[in-house]
This record gives C-alpha cells, structure tokens and sequence, in this order.
C-alpha cells in the first residue's frame, strides 16, 4: 500500500551536492534505518521525501502515487524531526493531538488516540504541562508520540531517541518495532547507532557523501559490506584491511590462501573477532600495542606490517601489550576490496 | 515556510502584491521630490505635470 | 562574596540616573503643574481641561485614530512579515524599501501627503486626468472630515508601519523553521498554520509592537497637523493650543498627563490580555 519509491533523486545546495542520483525502495510495512556519518544527507532525503524541500531531480513515490510536486500534507506520512519542532504554546496533550485535530476527528478519538500514544513513550504524566517545563528526552518523546498518534501509514523519524539514556532508549526501541510492526507502518528512520539500526531495522541503507553505499539485512551489513567504507563505519571496532598482492588467481599470506579470479593489489577486510589467534610462529605476525579491558571481550590494538589492526580476544586471555600472536583468518569470513574503488570485488 | 515552487498564478499575484507595496512606500517620496525640485510655482501649479513646470533648485538653497 | 551582592545595582545605576534626571524629574514636575490650579483649586486644570470647546472632539479623533490606525498596521505588517519569509530572491532589498519611512519624521510625512492630498494636489492631478474630479477639489477642509480623517490614518499608517515591520521581521525570524513544517506536515491549511502555530508563537514580538505603536499613536500631532492643521483636533495637539497659544502651561499639563495615563491603561490591557503563561515560554 505505501512502499516508499526513490528514483535517481539529486540535491544541489550552491554548489554542493546533498544527494546525488539517489534509489531506494522501502516495502510496504518494512522498517529501514539510514545509517550513516554526519552531514552526509540523511535528513535532507527524509524532508526530500516529505515535501519540506525541493529536489533538484528524480521522483519520490509512496504507494503508487507520484508524490513529487504534492504539499507534505497530501503525502500521507508523519514525520519526527530531528530537533523535535515540539509546539512551546501548547500543552503535550495538544502537541500529540495537533494532527488529528487538523484531521476534524471526534474528540473521543482524539482522546483515545493520544493517551494510546502517551502510554506507549511513557509521557501519561505530563500530558497537562508544557514543554518548555519538559527534559529534551521527554520533548524528543513527545515529537515521537505526536507522529504515532496519526496512526501514519508512512513514518520518517530523524533521530527519534538520540536524546534518551541508554536504558530508556532500549525499552523505547523495542516499543516502537512491536508498534510499528504490528501497525504495517512503512518506517524510514534515520539513526547515528549502529546498535539501534541493527536492532530495530529490517534493512539498513548505509549513506555517504549523498549516496546509499550498500542497503542490506544488519547481518549481511556487518560480515559483508560492501565497500570500505561500509566495513569501516558500521561495528566496533570496525573491519580491518590488508593491502595484499593476489597472483595467479590465488589471494594469500601466511597461515592464509583463497581463490580469487583478480591479479594486483587489493584489500582483505575481516572483523576483529573473526580471526584465531595463535602462536606467533603460525598465521600473520601481530604485534599488540594496546590491550583495552572492556569487560566481555579485550580488544587488542597492534600492527600487523605497517598497517593498523584491532582484534577482539577472550577476556581472561593472557595477553600484554609488547607481546607478538599470529593471526589466522577464515576464508569465509573475509571481504576482498579493489584497492582503487574500495568497492568488494 | 517551504520554498516550493509555487503555482505561475500564486507566484504572479504574490509578486504583485510585493510590487504593490514597494510601490505604497515610494511613490510619497518620488512625489515630494518632485516638489522639492518644482519651485514655489509647483505648489500651485494645476495640473501637476510629472516633470516640473520650472526646474530650480531654488529650494534647496534654504539649506546653504 | 558580600560585593557581588551590591554589584547589579551598581551596574544599572547609570541608568538609573539617567532615567531619574531627565525624565522621572520632568515627568514629576508636569503632574504638578497639572495640579497646581492657582485660584481654581486642585482639579482646576483639569476642569478646565473638560470644559473645553475642543475636548471631546479631540478625545474620540485621537481614539478613532488608533482604534483605525494601529490594527490595520499590525495586520499590514504582519502580512509584509510573511511575505519577506516566503521570498527567496531580493529579500533584503524589498525590506530595505519597505523600511524607508522609519526615516522620515512624522511632519515630513505629514507634508508629503499633504502634497500629494491637497487641493491642486497629485492625487486631484491624477483623478482629474481620469475625468473622476473637473478641477482642484478640497479633501482637507472641516466639511470634508471623513476624508481628512481617512488622510490623516493614511499618512500614519504609511510613516509608522515600518516600526511595527522590523519587530516582527525580527520576531519571525527568531521561529525555527521546522514549526511551520510540522504544521504543514501534520495537515495544517496555511490559515491553520498562522493562526495555530505562527501568530502564537510570535506572541511576544505582536506585543511589544502593540504596546510601542498604540503609545505613539495617542501622542499622534505632527503629521494630523501638517495635513489639517485644527480641522481634526487630537489631544496633543490640543495640548500644544494651550501652551503655545493660550500660554496655560497648567493645562497643556493635565492634557499631557491624560494622555500618559491613557497610554499606560493600554499597555496594562496588552501586557494582561497577551499575557503569556510563564510554562508556555520555550
Ligand atoms: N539549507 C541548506 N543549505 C545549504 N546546505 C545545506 C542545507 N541543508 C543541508 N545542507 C548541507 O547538505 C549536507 C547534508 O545535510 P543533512 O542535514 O542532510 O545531513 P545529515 O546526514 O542529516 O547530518 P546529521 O547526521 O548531522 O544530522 C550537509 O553538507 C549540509 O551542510
Ligand atoms: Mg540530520
């Protein structure tokens, strides 16, 4: 009923460009999470897709309806804003019932429907006050509850629980996916957490520089990405790279070989805890430089060659700083990039 | 708030409602310069033409 | 520390000063002249005062004036505000125009349109040409004093328009644009979203626009007498009759104190009707 359809849509600030010949496709009822650095245009696209700004090209459905040249009314979607854009001169119930009320429903429904909202974000006891006597979590709670309470068959939230503490924000999460789903709420929803868009979405679509570098299930995000930068953003610590030299259709270095139709240089990407560490006459020679206690796991940072790499071990392994281990890596847990594109091959 | 590309009629009467205005605050101040320029014969003159029946500058002696 | 206590007061005792020398004094000393009856008793002047020809008239031209005057400005501002928001080109050089007459003193825009109202006027020249008017037409004479009052209305709301403009430009500014996105997201008419979100949300500025403007507009003189001279008495003026031409100080006192108790009655009434709640301020 309301997938989200983005076709080759282009933003130009002056001279810089926001998006640039962006596609993405949303399913009806599916819940995506856009991930991706500061600045690099997340919010311009959900308010592209809102009709707040204009596009320099492409075309934006929802549903089958072409919605380009619509006002945000007609579109059919709510939309949570990154800076809340909570109205200071009325009270939170009137906040949260501000859309219906645009919408002539009875007061019954009204009621009903705000209180529903309330409930869920945990914001029943403040319903009388204004915000300005709010915390920027509950204000944040109350831009999230506003959006619900329309029942919208599209959702844009932008940012929705950047403001919460972390207990919160994970009772909050998983309050809204069980809403959402069950609701059938087509959701676009913008996020810094990696956590939180692994958590909640049933795809992630990772943004850079005003392009959606891979868009994929969390799981295949995080083993496979399909870029450098995409392995380098997403996981903590974030994937190592090699540069190696592959020959005669054979990608190899010690205590490690794959196939790989590909001559030349490229770069061998793995997670840091999807290496063995070994002895260090076995496997890659790595010589630990710092080792950061962090409770389930050590994460140990030392060099291998000249290059930088971080490795996740047990917590009681018995390792110092100084030390040299050998790593051994598993082929199919391994992404080979092109050292040009920085594109998997 | 936006800035949508709103329809050509929208845009030809917001224009023109903007025009209108700036019209409102300087035609009194075109017109009195006029008169400035006109000379003690201006005052009276009937009917007013746009250029000044005797140009002088008589007028802005008063200041020197 | 003791000193940080004194320290404000000391801070805004220049001002104080200031204030106390060159106006509490003066101000003290006209309510006392007003007062100061002579053989007439304490309220003489102001029996006076009431008692005169002019008095009545004066009282309902000048509260016709600002009851006409200071609405139809705030709603011309107003809509000047919201156009300047929407403008994406020439933003600054329409608000530089529209700002002129802050510039222009109230008996210069008097004059001005006197010239363009009076009798061989441009406006005559122009409805002449339109064969409206056979020749010179008196507009601003005492048997003429709807007309002279609709010029008199003109010529302020064209000179003081500005003022209320700047504040709300400024205040208009001060408004995320994100309120009036959400608004419009959430299904508001563009009338909804004026009335519901901006107008409230600019409140505070609207106030102080009403409060400065209706003040100045009970002193209204200098451009009611460019254009009619006593033909349309106001109480400043009247004020002005009575020091100048009658040399009774004591009453254009008690005129001038009227006027100050009528303009601080207005701003009690906005400051109470427009008030705020203190939990609504963002
Ligand atoms: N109104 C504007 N005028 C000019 N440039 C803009 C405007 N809005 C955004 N930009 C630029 O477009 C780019 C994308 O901005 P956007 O707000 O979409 O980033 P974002 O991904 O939401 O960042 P963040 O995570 O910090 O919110 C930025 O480089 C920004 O400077
Ligand atoms: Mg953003």
């Amino acid at each position: 009923m309301a997938a989200i359809t983005i076709e080759g849509v282009s933003k130009r600030f002056g001279a810089a460009m926001a998006l640039e010949q962006l596609d993405l496709n949303v399913a009806d009822g599916e819940f995506v999470a856009l991930l991706g650095p500061s600045g690099c245009g997340k919010t311009t696209l959900l308010r592209i897709i809102a009709g707040l700004e204009t596009r320099s090209s492409g075309r934006v459905l929802i549903g089958d309806r072409d919605v380009s040249d619509l006002p945000p009314a007609e579109r059919g979607l709510a939309m949570v804003f990154q800076n809340y854009a909570v109205f200071p001169h009325l009270t939170v119930f009137e906040n949260v019932a501000f859309g219906l009320r645009m919408q002539k429903r009875d007061e019954a429904t009204i009621r009903r429907q705000v209180n529903r909202a309330a409930d869920l974000l945990q914001i029943g006891p403040y319903l009388d006050r204004y915000p300005a006597k709010l915390s920027g979590g509950q204000r944040q709670r109350v831009a999230v509850a506003r959006a619900l309470a329309v029942e919208p068959a599209v959702l844009l939230m932008d940012e929705p629980l950047s403001n919460l503490d972390a207990l919160l924000r994970l009772e909050m999460r998983a309050e809204l996916k069980s809403v959402l789903k069950e609701a059938g709420t087509t959701t676009l929803y913008v996020t810094h957490d990696q956590t939180e868009a692994m958590g909640l979405a049933d795809r992630i679509a990772v943004m850079h520089k005003g392009v959606i570098e891979q868009i994929d299930t969390p799981t295949r995000i995080y083993s496979k990405p399909s870029s450098t930068f995409v392995g380098g953003f997403v996981g903590s610590p974030p994937m190592n790279f090699l540069k190696l030299e592959a020959k005669n259709g054979v990608l190899a270095c010690e205590g490690f070989s794959m196939p790989l139709a590909h001559d030349g240089p490229v770069l061998l990407g793995f997670r840091g805890e999807d290496v063995r560490l070994v002895d260090a006459s076995q496997g890659l020679a790595f010589a630990v430089r710092v080792v950061e206690p962090m409770g389930s796991h050590l994460l140990l940072t030392g060099q291998v060659g000249g290059e930088r790499i971080r490795v996740v071990a047990a917590p009681q392994a018995e390792i110092a700083s100084g030390m040299t281990l050998g790593l051994q890596l598993d082929a199919a847990r391994v992404v080979v990039m092109d050292t040009q594109t920085g594109k998997a091959l | 708030m936006t800035q949508r590309a709103t329809g050509s009629f929208k845009g030809w009467l917001y224009g023109s409602g903007v025009m209108l205005l700036c019209v409102w605050v300087l035609l009194p101040i075109g017109l009195i310069g006029l008169g400035a320029f006109g000379g003690r014969p201006a005052v009276y003159q009937w009917p007013k033409t746009l250029m000044p029946a005797s140009l002088s500058l008589d007028q802005l002696a008063v200041f020197f | 520390m003791p000193t940080s206590r004194w320290l404000p007061y000391l801070l805004i005792a220049p001002a104080s000063v200031f204030l106390a020398v060159f106006f509490a004094v003066p101000l003290v000393q006209t309510i006392v002249l007003s007062f100061d009856g002579g053989t007439a008793g304490f309220f003489g002047n102001y029996q006076r005062m009431l008692g005169d020809l002019n008095f009545n008239v004066s009282l309902r031209n000048t509260f016709m004036l600002v009851l006409t005057v200071v609405p139809l400005q705030m709603m011309l501002a107003i809509g000047m505000g919201l156009m300047l928001q929407k403008m994406q080109r020439g933003r600054d050089v329409v608000l530089w125009i529209w700002t002129i007459p802050l510039g222009v003193s109230d008996l210069a825009a008097g004059l001005v349109w006197l010239a363009i109202l009076q009798n061989t006027g441009y406006l005559n020249t122009f409805l002449f040409h339109l064969g409206v008017i056979d020749g010179p037409t008196a507009w601003l004479n005492s048997e003429t004093p709807v007309t002279l009052f609709i010029a008199v209305a003109v010529a302020e709301i064209w000179r003081s328009t500005a003022v209320v403009l700047v504040i709300i430009v400024a205040g208009l500014q001060l408004i995320p644009k994100e309120f009036g996105e959400a608004a419009e997201i959430f299904g508001a008419s563009p009338w909804q979203k004026l009335t519901r979100v901006t107008l409230p949300m600019l409140k505070p500025s609207l106030q102080s626009a009403l409060i400065l403007r209706t003040v100045l507009a009970f002193e209204v003189f200098a451009a009611v007498y460019a254009i009619g001279g006593r033909n349309i008495p106001v109480l400043v003026g009247e004020a002005y009759v009575w020091q100048r031409d009658n040399q009774n100080y004591s009453v254009a006192a008690a005129y001038a104190v009227l006027i100050m108790v009528i303009s601080l009655a207005a701003t009690a009434v906005y400051l109470r009707l427009l008030r705020e709640k203190p939990e609504a301020r963002a």
